[in-house]
């Protein structure tokens, strides 16, 4: 992968140029001003570049080098496997260049084990779920993420222009029959406009476009044969007629987006974001003449809405509500008799259809003392996810209430600063059904996973996670570096609880 | 306020713009379904049946009982697809006035449901459950050396009687087809329903008797020697009935002959030097009673030269070829074999047989070796006789030329 080379230089071409910048204030200044709760409420919203241009007042650059272990390794969910292992570097930074131009860029790369996925080959199960190749013995995964992203904002007047740009790629492989090989690159970018009325009011509008592809293929090296690769239509059901040694598919997406976001320059008062997003994403099998066996088509809306009030004692007070459905479709191709080995496509199927929806109320209390600051957050939401197969009649559909608490601390230490961040989650399953029937012959095909989503993703849970990171500035106070580390574990309803510690170190500039 | 207001209608846009239809639709189709029931029977009426319906894309079934054999009205709703239906009715009917029970059967493969209302025609057979002499199991894999070299010298069929009189085995065949299952064509002229072609026929002498008492079998094979001596993981053949030997025109391929077992017959084979039945499975095979006819008439009057389009990728090619056919009341058993990853069709008129076996789920696969299809036991000495291979059948069975039934 050539893109580890460009990630090196990328990082050191960064750290020098970085150099030359002088950031106004010290890193812990800095690194407090960036921290600021007012501005972590806005993320969706400095997602738009034009916003992002008031994003941060001051320049903040930041490597770092962690890893994540699991600690018992065990497989709650099938079809992603366990994280076993993880460790990647990644810098992220933005720049005040001068007052009217802001730059931003983010490269990372990052190494990681599974294991144990079973009836899943591929990686962005996400994206091309729920079709995928799949096989019943499974393993493994070892894979490299390379993450590049980069852009800017300028101010013409009263009019911010921004852009964005940024490419994925992942490479995932096994190395143990049956033996999967995933790449996969996901290009997206963004332009935007934004216009500023009354001084501090601020609406932008981005228009996005991605290009998504990934390659994958099973190979088996045993030569006393190999078991059954399966193309998955979802709820349990798979081609029947492709099954076998069709080992390769090739997926291919292009989507868009349209967000417009209003907020106040200063990150205060009113603001909201809405987003709509579709996509379409088709699988095909090369070893099949190419044919189409799948199509996704994707329809997201997210809408936000909230408030930051800031008062003297009492810091701020911040409440959002946002809400999101995602709304995908599947579609099976048929296909006639082949004529020699070609497969002429007769109809097209809409089968398969999942409607997910989430509420969630946030709110933030955020007390700033002299040398400290605490941060409340409680967030109650709801999720209601259906998921459907026409014909069998097959559909799953849970309610789920999920409850967040968290407490931030940060404290200005004699040298440096100390963060805490202490987060208790809590699932409850308000409502879950499953309805699967079958005409199949072969009944039982697909079921333990089928159970095993529904399962997992409707189950009551409970999670605690506690991180704890320490900046110690250099003698010239323009850098710090950072230590941290974090333990997490997370209880599902009958599953084994699993547990997670992450360590990292880095340097802020 | 002004802010405010765009923001709000932006916002109600954005969310209008994704309100999109929400209910997903998928075309059911309604098939009419009507049977030809065969004019030959007199007075048929139904005891009960059914017509089932298996997408072939998904493996789902749909299945409904019918009420009587005029079928009017009958219909049935299902999703756009491609289906193989199959038509089973127990019925009674009249022959020189008196009333038999049996069982009229219906098969069609591939039927396109995917515009609006389908007509559907079956066409059906009086099912032969009678028994007669049936393929009790066929070793068409061969075997692996210890050094994982393939040994192909050992393949057999097995012969068995799976009636409950003698027959006389003078004068039956094997034969390979010589369309494959895993490639699908449009042969001109289309003689399935009437014949099967062949690429391999090889018919048990006439000239001398040899009867078969019920629950006895024979065997035929390539070569019948001791195959341990060459290779410990194949059998001692040197008990088989019967072998087929080619006279190769290739000196570096050529066919070994036990003076003490008698050979088949050769009528024709499409290779100057060795057969054997494909080691994949590409082909089917059928027993065939060739009494009727003598060997010079048959070569003469059986010529089958067909035509086709070979496709490959955009481009197709006028192709053609000269085989031979052998009618289908000649065909006493046929099984479709196929690889399972592979299968594309069946190379027969569904009343031989309405579906097929293998062995080896994909192309290539090693682990077929030493493996064999069997046929069934339905109780004592029967055999299963369906006409349907998947049932009859099972696959993947290590293979045993003395295998007690």
């Amino acid at each position: 992968m050539y893109y580890k080379y460009f990630l090196f230089l990328t990082l050191f071409f960064y750290t020098q140029f970085a150099r030359s910048e002088s950031p106004s204030g010290t890193v812990n200044d800095v690194t407090y001003s960036h921290l600021a709760p007012k501005s972590l409420l806005l993320d969706s919203i400095y997602n738009n570049p034009s916003s992002r241009h008031f994003r941060d007042t001051l320049s903040i650059s930041q490597i770092n080098l962690g890893g994540l272990w699991n600690v018992n390794t065990q497989r709650p969910l099938l079809q992603t496997g366990t994280d076993r292992y993880s460790w990647g570097i990644n810098l992220d930074s933005y720049h005040v260049w001068n007052e009217d131009t802001r730059l931003w860029g983010a490269a990372s790369f990052k190494s990681y084990e599974k294991a144990s996925m079973v009836w899943n080959s591929n990686i962005d199960l996400d994206k091309i779920y729920p079709y995928v190749i799949a096989d019943t013995i499974g393993g493994g995964l070892k894979g490299e993420v390379y993450d590049f992203e980069g852009g800017f904002s300028r101010a013409f007047g009263k009019y911010i222009l921004g852009a964005q740009l940024s490419v994925g790629a992942t490479i995932a492989y096994r190395q143990l029959d049956p033996r999967p090989l995933n790449k996969s690159i996901d290009l997206d970018a963004t332009l935007s406009i934004g216009r500023i009325f009354a001084k501090k009011h601020l609406l932008s509008l981005a228009v996005n476009g991605e290009r998504y592809s990934q390659n994958s293929t099973v190979q088996f090296m045993n030569e006393l044969g190999q078991s059954k690769v399966y193309h998955l239509s979802g709820m349990g059901m798979h081609y029947v007629r492709f099954a076998g040694s069709n080992n390769t598919a090739y997926y291919y997406g292009m989507g868009g987006e349209f967000s417009l976001d209003y907020s106040q320059i200063d990150a205060l008062g009113l603001y909201a974001h809405a987003k709509y997003r579709m996509s379409s994403l088709d699988k095909t099998l090369p070893d099949r003449n190419d044919i189409a066996l799948n199509g996704l088509k994707d329809n997201d809306v997210s809408v936000l809405l909230g408030y930051n009030l800031q008062t003297d004692k009492l810091n701020l007070l911040g409440v959002s509500l946002k809400y999101e459905r995602t709304k995908r479709r599947g579609e099976e191709r048929i296909f006639g008799d082949p004529v020699g080995s070609v497969y002429p496509q007769i109809a097209t199927s809409e089968m398969y259809g999942r409607n997910r929806e989430a509420l969630e109320l946030n709110l933030v209390v955020n007390y700033e003392m002299a040398n400290w600051r605490s941060t409340t957050t409680l967030r109650p939401g709801l999720i209601k996810d259906i998921e459907s197969y026409l014909t069998p009649d097959r559909q799953r559909e849970y309610q789920m209430m999920n409850l967040s608490l968290g407490q931030s601390f940060l404290f200005k230490l004699n040298k440096g600063l100390l963060h805490s961040n202490t987060l208790l989650t809590k699932g409850i399953s308000l409502d879950r059904e499953q309805v699967f029937t079958s005409h199949n012959k072969d009944v039982a095909f697909g079921l333990e996973v089928e159970n095993n989503i529904f399962n997992y993703n409707s189950s009551d849970s409970f999670g605690l996670s506690q991180s704890l990171r320490y900046d110690l500035p250099l003698r010239s106070q323009k850098q710090a570096l950072c230590f941290g580390g974090q333990f997490e574990m997370l209880n599902k309803q009958g599953y084994r609880t699993y547990f997670n510690v992450f360590a990292s170190v880095g340097v802020i500039f | 306020m002004k802010t405010t207001k765009i923001l709000g209608i932006a916002v109600l846009a954005t969310v209008m713009a994704s309100c999109q239809k929400d209910d997903a639709t998928i075309g059911m189709q309604k098939v009419d379904v009507s049977c030809t029931v065969p004019s030959e029977l007199t007075d048929v009426k139904l005891v009960k049946g059914t017509v089932k319906l298996v997408n072939i894309t998904t493996a789902t079934e749909y299945q409904t009982e019918i009420t009587s054999l005029d079928m009017s009205g009958f219909s049935m709703a299902v999703p756009a697809g491609v289906y193989n239906v199959t038509f089973e009715a127990d019925v009674t009917y009249a022959v020189d006035g008196k009333t038999h029970e049996g069982k009229l059967r219906g098969y069609q493969e591939s039927v396109e449901c995917v515009d609006g209302n389908m007509k559907l025609n079956i066409k059906t057979e009086l099912l032969n459950t009678e028994g007669g002499l049936v393929f009790a199991e066929i070793f068409f894999t061969g075997t692996q050396t210890p050094e994982s070299k393939q040994y192909n010298d050992d393949k057999y069929f097995r012969i068995y009687n799976n009636s409950s009189d003698s027959i006389n085995v003078a004068g039956y065949g094997i034969a390979e087809s010589a369309f494959q299952t895993i490639k699908k064509y449009d042969y001109t002229p289309n003689i399935m329903g009437e014949s099967v072609a062949v690429q391999a026929l090889y018919v048990i002498p006439k000239d001398k008797d040899h009867y078969l008492q019920p629950g006895e079998s024979i065997i035929i094979c390539d070569k019948a020697v001791n195959h341990k001596e060459a290779n410990e993981n194949s059998f001692d053949l040197t008990g088989a009935d019967y072998e087929w030997y080619d006279e190769s025109t290739n000196p570096n391929f050529v066919d070994t002959d036990n003076p003490e077992v008698p050979n088949l017959d050769k009528y024709y084979c499409y290779t100057a030097t060795l057969w054997g039945p494909h080691n994949r499975g590409y082909h089917s095979y059928f027993l065939v009673n060739m009494n009727d006819i003598d060997k010079e008439t048959f070569l003469a009057e059986n010529m089958y030269h067909h035509e086709w389009e070979f496709v490959f990728g955009d481009n197709s090619f006028p192709m053609s070829d000269d085989d031979y056919s052998i009618p289908n009341k000649n065909v006493v058993d046929a099984v479709n074999v196929s690889v399972e990853a592979e299968f594309q069709w069946i190379v027969t008129d569904p009343s031989l047989d309405m579906s097929w076996t293998h062995c080896g789920a994909q192309d290539h696969d090693a682990s077929r070796y030493g493996h064999s299809i069997r046929r069934k036991t339905l109780s004592g000495k029967t055999l299963v006789d369906t006409n349907d291979s998947a049932n009859d059948f099972m696959s993947m069975q290590k293979a045993d030329p003395f295998y007690k039934f």
